[in-house]
C-alpha cells in the first residue's frame, strides 16, 4: 500500500513549502480586512514549523523525523529561511527548531481545570516574515521544489514521499502551473509520489474550503486551476482527517481555500497522536 | 493480600526498530503479593511520556486489594509534574511540558481464590494497550479492543495534566472475570496486540507462539528474535513492544 512507510530518523520524509511573496500578497485576506495576504502566510508558515517541531519534540531534544525547506517566490524564487539557516535548501527540523530568527512571547486563554479561564504565556517562535514583492512566478517555484525533493529522494528512496505545500493568491505569471506540477508529482519513492498540496489565499471574503473532493463549487478559476493541481488525499490521511472532524471523502484533495495547511502536519504518522483539542 | 498468589510471570520489552533502549517509552510493572500488573505506552507526540508511562504501572501495582482507587492518578500526576518542572528546556519543549504526558494503559488485578477455588480477576484499560485471557488453548476475553482493525492513530489516552474538572478514566474500560489454575494473561501494548488479535481472526493461536518463546531459557532472546522476524515480515508493526505473560 502506498503512502504507508515508517518515518523514522532513518528514513525521514521532507515538507516543502512554497510561499508566494508577489506584490498582489499585499491586499487584505479574506473577511479579515486588516490583515494582509503577506501576514497571513506569514503566521501560517510560521504555525506549520512550529506544530512540527512540537510533533518531533521529546524531552530529550527534537527527533528529525522531517526536513524542512521554505522556498519564496516573488523577485526571485529562493530558500527564503533567515538568521543561522539563511540561504539553506531542506534542513533536519532539530536546525530549524533551534534556530527561529526570534522567539515572542503570547497569551493564551486556558481551562484553569477548575471551572474557570486564565491567561497563559507561551513561547511563539518566528522564522518568516511577510514579503510582498515582484510577480509571481509559480512555474519556476515548481520546478525549484521538483529539483529539492529529487534530491532527497535520491537520498531517502523508500522515504514517505515528500510533501510540497504551496501557499499562493493563485495568479502565476510565467505560465500555466499545471504543467511543472504534473511533473513534480510524478516524482516518486517507493512509497508514491510527491504530495502537492496548495493552500489559497483569497481577498475575497469568503468562508473557507478544506479538502474538497470537486471543483464544482470553489470560487473562482484560480481556486479551481489549484484543486486539480493538488494531489489526492492518500487514505491515512483521509483517516486522520475524518478523526480531526474534517469532511472528507475518498476524491478529497490536498487543497484549502482562505484556510490554512496545519492540520496537515497532525495528519502525518509518526505514532502515537494526541488528540487536536489538547492544543 | 495475606501471601503472594500463585504466580509465574514474565515481562519482555523491545525498543522500536531504529530506537535505542533510551527511547523506549512503554512500561511495565507486575507485583505478585498485589496480584497487579500494568503495561503501558507512552504517547510518541508527548514529551516525558516514558517517565508517565512507568509512573502509571508503578503506581498501579502498588495499590493493594480492597483499598479505594478511584484516587490513584492524582499523586503520579503531581509526582510527574514536580519531576518535570525543573528540566530546563527550549520553547519546544516548555510547550511539550505544558501540555502534558500522554499514555494508553492496562492493568489487571488477580483476586486470591476463594472457599470454591474461584480466583476473581479485573481490569482496566484506556487506549489500546490490551488484556488477553487465555484457558485451555482458547482465547476467552480480549479487552479493551477485540479486532485488529480497532487500532487507530488515536486512541484514548491517559494524561498527566487532566483538562477537565474531576477527570477519571472514561466510562467503559473495565472488565472482570474468573481465574482458574493454569489460565494465562497476557498483557501487551498495541503493535503486539494488533499482531495477536490479528492472528488470532485468522484461526490461529498467538498465544502458543509467544508461550513457546517465553519457555525457552533465554526467553527474551527468543522473543526478541521473533519479533524482528515479524516486524521483516511486516506482521508487527514497528513499534516498542512490551508483553508481560502472567501463568496461574
Amino acid at each position: 500500500m502506498p503512502y504507508a512507510a515508517d518515518i523514522s530518523r532513518t528514513n525521514p520524509t521532507c515538507f516543502l513549502f512554497l510561499v508566494d511573496q508577489s506584490s498582489s500578497m499585499q491586499e487584505p485576506f479574506g473577511a479579515t480586512s486588516d490583515k494582509k495576504k503577506a501576514q497571513g502566510v506569514s503566521d501560517a508558515i510560521n504555525r506549520l514549523l512550529q506544530n512540527m517541531a512540537l510533533k518531533c519534540a521529546k524531552s530529550e531534544g527534537i527527533r528529525d523525523y522531517f526536513h524542512v525547506g521554505v522556498v519564496g517566490y516573488g523577485s526571485r524564487v529562493a530558500p527564503a529561511f533567515g538568521g543561522a539557516l539563511a540561504n539553506r535548501g531542506l534542513v533536519p527540523i532539530s536546525e530549524v527548531a533551534n534556530n527561529p530568527l526570534r522567539v515572542e512571547e503570547r497569551t493564551r486563554k486556558m481551562d484553569d481545570g477548575a471551572g474557570g479561564v486564565i491567561d497563559k504565556k507561551f513561547k511563539f517562535p518566528i522564522w518568516f516574515e511577510p514579503i510582498a514583492q515582484g510577480k509571481t512566478p509559480m512555474c519556476q517555484a515548481l520546478q525549484f521544489a521538483h529539483q529539492m525533493t529529487s534530491a532527497f529522494v535520491g537520498r531517502f528512496p523508500n522515504c514517505y514521499p515528500p510533501l510540497v505545500i504551496n501557499v499562493t493568491d493563485g495568479v502565476a505569471t510565467d505560465g500555466n502551473p499545471e504543467v511543472p506540477a504534473v511533473g513534480l508529482r510524478k516524482l516518486a519513492t517507493t512509497d508514491g509520489g510527491v504530495l502537492l498540496f496548495n493552500a489559497h489565499l483569497s481577498a475575497k471574503p469568503l468562508r473557507p474550503v478544506e479538502f474538497p473532493d470537486r471543483e464544482d463549487g470553489l470560487p473562482d478559476d484560480y481556486a479551481k486551476l489549484l484543486f486539480r493541481m493538488s494531489s489526492p488525499l492518500p487514505a491515512k490521511l483521509q483517516e486522520a482527517a475524518r478523526a480531526d472532524g474534517f469532511a472528507v471523502t475518498p476524491q478529497s484533495r490536498g487543497f484549502v481555500f482562505n484556510a490554512d495547511l496545519v492540520a496537515i502536519v497532525r495528519f502525518i504518522d509518526i505514532g502515537t497522536k494526541v488528540a487536536a483539542t489538547v492544543r | 493480600m495475606n501471601s503472594p498468589l500463585p504466580v509465574r510471570w514474565h515481562a519482555f520489552a523491545l525498543p522500536k526498530r531504529g530506537h535505542t533502549l533510551d527511547e523506549y517509552e512503554d512500561a511495565h510493572a507486575g507485583n505478585p503479593a498485589t496480584g497487579r500488573f500494568a503495561v503501558a505506552d507512552g504517547a510518541t507526540e508527548s514529551s516525558f511520556a516514558g517517565k508517565w508511562a512507568k509512573l502509571l504501572v508503578e503506581g498501579y501495582v502498588r495499590i493493594e486489594e480492597g483499598r479505594t482507587a478511584t484516587n490513584w492518578l492524582k499523586p503520579l500526576r503531581q509526582r510527574w509534574a514536580e519531576d518535570v518542572a525543573s528540566v530546563p528546556l527550549a520553547w519546544y519543549g516548555e510547550e511539550k511540558r505544558d501540555d502534558g504526558a500522554f499514555a494508553t494503559f492496562v492493568g489487571l488485578a488477580l483476586k486470591q481464590p476463594d472457599a470454591e477455588r474461584v480466583g476473581r480477576w479485573k481490569a482496566l484499560a484506556i487506549g489500546d494497550s490490551c488484556l488477553f485471557h487465555v484457558r485451555k488453548d482458547r482465547l476467552l476475553t480480549a479487552f479493551p479492543l477485540t479486532s485488529a482493525d480497532a487500532f487507530t492513530q488515536q486512541p484514548s489516552l491517559l494524561d498527566s495534566r487532566p483538562r477537565l474538572k474531576d477527570a477519571v478514566v472514561p466510562v467503559g474500560c473495565f472488565e472482570r472475570g474468573k481465574w482458574q489454575a493454569d489460565d494465562r494473561f497476557f498483557l501487551m501494548t498495541d503493535a503486539l496486540a494488533q499482531w495477536f488479535l490479528r492472528r488470532h481472526a485468522q484461526g490461529l493461536a498467538p498465544w502458543q507462539s509467544l508461550a513457546r518463546r517465553l519457555a525457552e531459557p533465554k526467553a527474551d532472546v527468543a522473543l526478541g528474535t521473533y519479533c524482528e522476524e515479524l516486524r521483516d515480515r511486516k506482521e508487527l508493526r514497528n513499534d516498542d513492544v512490551t508483553l508481560v505473560a502472567i501463568c496461574l
